[in-house]
């Protein structure tokens, strides 16, 4: 059957004497009903696709684009619906949008011709059904075979996607697997039923970077081997950038601008295009690169006005753009269209009106030689306890032997993938838990064993930005008594007066009206919020500020807006940073230097520019190949250093260097013992034998 | 100033909003608004008992022993010739303040050592845990009567003992959900900062789990007031001469022919009151839980 749905496709492409359009979307209109209203999601989104191409559809959350493709699918929730438009498969005459969302024609298009991948693996596999069982039933519902055909076809799949051992774990659960794994294993189920187009939904987004590129690397090899189209969905414009032939940007509901891959990175036409490009940070980006935020946010579906959505953010906006009606795609280019009123000539001169105007410098550093802190040998274990008497089972050994010191006024960068310590590092050091060796001194001082008040007086020093701007945040207490809470527990004010107007200092300096004081943080959107926490952190007039992935659960045109008020307010506030993160753009962004933890271990520590120029650890090569850029040109001379599995449970790291079993280099005396930490001059330092 | 002013008028503003939200999401539903009109009735009743009460609470009129419902005494009289209606209305004054005080005990009891569980866990968590599993295990009512054997009836020992039984399902709740909240950052960012566990578990954690727990009160009254009537009932609750429903309708079972409304005056109120109670609480869930709030 699938045979001939090939050979039918043959013989239109002859018959056109041009390839068909595989998947052609016209002009969708969604909208979802709240009560008596209702609000429109989607405003005529256009999409096409042809056989075995990969594009890319980007845009911030709340853009439409997950709506575009579940409205595809027609598996819009509850009070969705589409209101008009086309969608329309090998260019049939059946319009898919017209049919019912539950009659057997779109039973057979969902999972059959077009497969999803969901970004969470684990609530994509049914927890309590052995994955290959999940495989199986993907294939006896849309391929006509029996039950041994389709186990070694689903077997076939396992191998496909290459999970080892795939006939011992055809019988495993999904909690058995990793999470890079799990979504292996989602890959498989939707390839099983040999779908002509796939679509990955953020589906890497979950994963660590290495796990992230290896999948993505998977997934076109597969489009290649097997002609299946891809559509990748994501707000990294990194992932298009390396994996997209073309690129579809969205904004609030509409493609605002749509072409070729080389052309929207190297010719961006549409300002929201382009002031994208210019707030987020890249790995290849020079020292004093500055980044440009896109001021406000995208306006919510319900209040989206009749004129083009993005003139309250957009830099080129004239009085024309508010007149008239949202603009449509327009031809700028040989494939390339985008929705703007203004014309070529008008964008140029505002751009070169822009380059005059000058930009804001990147805040000066005041880096002082004066050592704030300085970890040494700090080792934290946790016992597994198990049973009844709660016996000891195995030690945790989550942070092992690490060492750095922290500057005055630097930023050190700490990067790992999940699961090297990090966070246990950086919890550690804030005195949550008690190192369980090694000394933690500030100005001096060990911290690592101080208790009650003498700890009090320490705990002033440090504060910490959460990652997640939502369970950072009492939901109970206003903004303000969040704010002022650091400055309560030390009891640093003298009256309330006092208190008050450091609360409205605290606001102003991250930017931020006093009078949203008495908000209650639901209020406040995702970048709001962050703000607030910093500027909780900023109360206790804190020397060191720990940031654990404080801008990873924000939208890219929120993210430098973030980093810039961090910039900023280190360099008047002479503050040291210690940046945890997993983006290594935005790490090697803000960061003086990177620290690169692997399994608990410190593998390489290195000046920003230095580390990205020439890293010197395998792990780290690997790591930084795995990040892709959000440039073509630059990606084309890139590649993916592969590694060998899966990082290892902490529990059985390897013997010799944690790395050791991955390692492409690695060499008996590798696997045997552990390398220390070697100075390499120019500050920077690696646990490898082979430097 | 301006500043401070304008600040001070927002506030109020804001506090009003969320006043008038949190009622229109209670009364969504108009039997909630039932509920409180019943509540508010017997909680009238019972407060101006003496005022209102056409005779003396004990005051016994030979002339009219066991009479139906008449001018001079609209709900009757019992066999010792005291009028009933009197009687009801001293009777929603013990269960009320029963239930009330019983639940109120409970609530604080079993709220701190559901937050010291929760907040210290280990040995703290398994004694306090395990002692109040064992006193679960055991059926309510043998707690009850066990616990006036030595403490004695009067209202106020019944509203102790009463209290007794219930202080494990907020020692559980409150853990409950005192555990999820313990791991959020807000509270790793109290912890970071040096504050306190006691300034934690009251300025965090206590009022993010505070929801279920004024939910769970509301339907531990009602509950409560029909413990009390049970046990009354059963001869071993309040004693004569105090009034109380449940002595009322036991003392009625007796004539239940040839005088009904003297057994079934008071068993209507204990239902009518329950009832109240529960639509309420129904009303208090609503306007509490955000996510039912979502959907009315």
């Amino acid at each position: 059957m699938d045979e001939q749905r090939l050979s039918q496709d043959e013989l239109l492409r002859e018959d056109r004497g041009g390839t068909p359009k595989l998947l052609d979307i016209e002009n969708i209109r969604t909208c979802f009903t709240a009560g008596k209203k209702i609000t429109t999601i989607l405003d005529g989104v256009s999409l096409e696709l042809t056989r075995g191409e990969i594009i890319g559809l980007v845009g911030e959350s709340g853009s439409g684009k997950s709506v575009t493709m579940l409205s595809t699918l027609r598996l819009l929730p509850g009070t969705g619906y589409i209101d008009s438009g086309r969608i329309e498969l090998d260019e049939n005459g059946v319009n898919l949008a017209e049919l019912p969302a539950k009659s057997p024609a779109i039973r057979e298009v969902r999972g059959g011709r077009i497969g999803m991948i969901f970004q969470e693996p684990m609530t994509s596999l049914n927890p309590v059904m052995p994955v290959g069982e999940q495989i199986r039933e993907a294939i006896i519902t849309h391929l006509d075979m029996n039950k041994e055909e389709s186990k070694a076809r689903a077997i076939e799949m396992m191998k496909l996607v290459n999970i080892p051992d795939a006939e011992v774990r055809y019988n495993e659960y999904p909690m058995q697997f990793s999470g890079g794994m799990r979504q292996r294993i989602v890959i498989a189920m939707v390839l099983a039923a040999k779908p002509d187009i796939i679509i990955a939904d953020e589906a890497t987004t979950a994963l660590d970077v290495t796990t992230q590129a290896q999948l993505l690397e998977m997934i076109r090899d597969l489009s290649v081997k097997t002609n299946v189209s891809v559509i990748i969905v994501t707000h990294n414009l990194g992932i298009v950038a390396r994996y997209a032939q073309r690129i579809y940007v969205m904004y609030a509901g509409n493609v605002v601008e749509r072409g070729s891959a080389d052309d929207i990175f190297a010719r961006p036409e549409h300002p929201y295009t382009r002031a994208l490009l210019r707030a987020i940070p890249r790995l290849n980006d020079p020292k004093d690169r500055v980044l440009i935020p896109i001021d406000g946010l995208p306006p919510m579906p319900q209040n989206r006005p009749a004129y083009c959505p993005f003139y309250d953010r957009c830099q080129y906006r004239c009085d024309r753009c508010r007149e008239l009606p949202r603009p449509d795609l327009a031809e700028v280019g040989p494939g390339h269209f985008a929705a703007c009123h203004l014309s070529e000539a008008e964008k140029d001169a505002r751009q070169a009106e822009l380059r005059r105007a000058g930009l804001k410098a990147r805040p000066e550093k005041n880096l002082r030689s004066e050592v704030c802190l300085e970890v040494s040998h700090v080792s934290k274990r946790f016992d597994i306890r198990k049973g009844l008497l709660q016996k000891k089972i195995a030690t945790l050994s989550a942070v092992d032997d690490v060492s750095f010191s922290l500057h005055k006024g630097e930023t050190l960068g700490i990067v790992g993938e999940s699961g090297c310590g990090k966070t246990t590092l950086a919890r550690t050091i804030l005195r949550m838990y008690a190192p369980s060796e090694g000394e933690i001194k500030l100005y001096g001082t060990d911290i690592a064993h101080l208790k009650g008040k003498a700890l009090g007086e320490y705990r002033r020093k440090m504060a910490m930005v959460f990652q997640d701007p939502f369970s950072s945040l009492d939901p109970r207490m206003t903004a303000g008594d969040i704010v002022a809470e650091p400055m309560v527990i030390h009891k640093t004010f003298a009256s309330r007066a006092e208190l008050s107007e450091r609360v409205d200092q605290l606001f102003e300096m991250v930017g931020l009206d006093p009078l949203l004081r008495e908000r209650l943080p639901h209020e406040f959107s995702g970048g709001q919020r962050q703000r607030i926490g910093i500027a909780r952190a900023l109360a206790s007039e804190p020397d060191i500020i720990l940031c654990d992935e404080p801008i990873s659960a924000l939208d890219v045109s929120i993210q430098a807006q973030v980093i810039n008020l961090l910039e900023d307010l280190q360099s008047t506030m002479g503050l040291a940073y210690l940046f945890i993160a997993h983006d290594l753009a935005v790490v090697k962004h803000i960061s003086d230097r990177i620290l690169v933890m692997y399994l608990g271990k410190v593998m390489e520590v290195a000046p920003s520019d230095e580390i990205y120029e020439k890293p010197l650890h395998p792990y780290t090569e690997t790591l930084l190949s795995a990040v892709p850029i959000a440039d073509p040109a630059v990606e084309r001379a890139r590649a993916f250093i592969g590694l060998k599995g899966e990082v290892p449970s902490v529990l059985d790291r390897p013997k010799g260097c944690p790395f050791s079993n991955r390692c492409l280099h690695a060499t008996e005396r590798c696997f045997a013992e552990a390398p220390e930490l070697k100075d390499c001059g120019n500050g920077h330092t690696v646990a490898c034998f082979l430097r | 100033m301006d500043l401070a002013q304008e600040r001070k008028a927002l506030r109020k503003q804001l506090r009003k909003e969320k006043t008038k939200r949190f009622f229109k999401a209670m009364f969504s539903r108009r039997l909630v608004i039932l509920g409180l009109v019943g509540f508010l009735f017997f909680l009238f009743i019972a407060i101006f008992a003496g005022v209102l009460s056409p005779y003396d609470r004990d005051a016994l009129d030979y002339s009219a022993l066991l009479e139906g419902p008449s001018a001079a005494h609209w709900l009757g009289t019992d066999a010792l010739g005291r009028d009933t209606l009197t009687r009801i209305m001293y009777g929603a004054r013990v269960s009320i303040i029963v239930g009330v005080v019983a639940v109120a005990i409970a609530c604080v009891v079993g709220v701190f050592l559901g937050l010291c569980t929760a907040y210290f866990g280990g040995w703290v968590d398994t004694v306090i845990m395990r002692l109040s599993e064992a006193l679960m295990a055991v059926p309510r009512i043998m707690v009850s009567m066990a616990l006036i054997a030595i403490l004695g009836n009067s209202m106020m020992d019944l509203a102790v003992i009463l209290s007794f039984s219930t202080i494990p399902m907020y020692i559980r709740m409150t853990r409950a959900m005192a555990l999820g909240i313990k791991n959020t950052d807000y509270v790793k960012a109290a912890q970071i900062q040096g504050g306190s566990s006691l300034y934690i578990m009251f300025r965090h954690v206590l009022p993010n789990s505070i929801s279920p727990i004024i939910i769970l009160m509301m339907q531990n009254v009602g509950m409560t007031i029909l413990m009390e009537s049970g046990l009354s009932f059963l001869g071993i609750g309040i004693t004569i001469p105090i009034p109380s429903w449940g002595t009322m309708v036991e003392a009625g079972r007796m004539y239940l022919l040839a005088c009904p409304v003297l057994a079934i005056s008071p068993g209507a109120c204990v239902a009518l009151l329950v009832i109240s109670l529960n639509l309420l609480g129904d009303g208090i869930r609503d306007a509490l839980d955000p996510r039912l709030r979502g959907e009315v």
